[in-house]
């Protein structure tokens, strides 16, 4: 099972759903990194060795692609452990949500590795690594 | 009582009328009054309501399919309700030390930023305990985000945009 950062404006109740399903899930708040801005909290996760999961869709597309592009242009080995970017959903659409993350993280070809998948709507079809998102 | 025309702009948002709505507003209307096969009537009945609120029905089957306006609440409340509100918000609701654009400002509890509260109210705002639940929030606290978010809705819309949720 996965090891799951939340960032720290996703909703907690996600977090309980996901580790009802046996993820190990852990958050911003429950680590002290609420304070901390969106690249030291891909820091954080890369080097705890946690899958990062967002709702703030481009900004950690444009972090993911700065950590590839900067992290090969100049030899550095360091990788992160995936980032997942999710519809900002309603309460009620919690649940869903929580299955659909599920199946990414537990897919025999998911590789999390220095990758990002990008769910863009409930019921959607993820995409790995998009060079831009959908709107 | 009026009938405005109802277009959709090419960022998805309507326009009713001449007048542009907010995200939240275009969602409240299409929750409510779009056919099964998703699409929208070209035309709705219109009545501006005395407390500010505007109720929205479609025309061509006689529906009052009234929609829950996102009220202009304030525009309807005494100055000792909006003090009240000023209250609210200074006491829940802090500028995000690293960016102290209003659209990035985050509740003092648990320091979620409003934006994420906000996005996840439904367009009549009556989802608040629900949001205060899956967040672990204080009902004051998501309701002084519901405050800050209508008192800075154009600048929190175009923030949700860039989260990319349809």
């Amino acid at each position: 099972m996965a090891i799951v950062y939340l960032d720290e404006d996703v909703a907690m109740a996600l977090a309980q759903i996901l580790a009802s399903y046996g993820h190990h899930v852990t958050d911003a708040h429950a680590e002290r990194q609420e304070e901390q801005p969106d690249p030291a909290q891909l820091l954080f996760a890369a080097q705890s060795n946690r899958t990062l999961l967002a709702y703030n869709g481009r900004d950690h597309l444009l972090l993911h692609q700065a950590w590839s592009i900067w992290t090969h242009q100049w030899g550095v080995p360091d990788r992160h452990a995936g980032i997942i970017l999710v519809p900002h959903v309603r309460p009620d659409q919690i649940a869903q949500l929580a299955r659909e993350i599920d199946d990414i993280l537990t897919r025999n070809d998911t590789e999390l590795e220095n990758a990002l998948y990008y769910l863009p709507t409930l019921g959607g079809e993820w995409m790995r690594n998009p060079r831009r998102l959908n709107r | 009582m009026y009938a405005a025309q109802l277009t959709i702009l090419p960022d998805g948002r309507l326009m009713l009328g001449t007048q542009e709505l907010s995200r939240r507003e275009s969602d409240a209307i299409r929750s409510n009054l779009q056919y099964a096969d998703g699409s929208l009537p070209a035309h709705v009945g219109v009545q501006d309501l005395p407390n500010g609120q505007k109720q929205i029905w479609r025309i061509e089957d006689g529906v009052t399919a009234a929609t829950t306006w996102i009220p202009e609440q304030e525009q309807a409340m005494t100055d000792a309700e909006k003090h009240r509100v000023d209250l609210l918000i200074e006491r829940e609701i802090e500028p995000d030390p690293d960016d102290p654009r209003p659209e990035q400002a985050r509740l003092k509890e648990r320091h979620i930023h409003v934006w994420a509260i906000a996005g996840s109210l439904t367009p009549d705002g009556r989802n608040r305990a629900a949001v205060a639940d899956a967040y672990d929030l204080s009902s004051d606290a998501v309701l002084a985000a519901q405050w800050y978010y209508l008192r800075h809705r154009d600048r929190f819309d175009a923030r949700l945009r860039t989260n990319d949720f349809q």
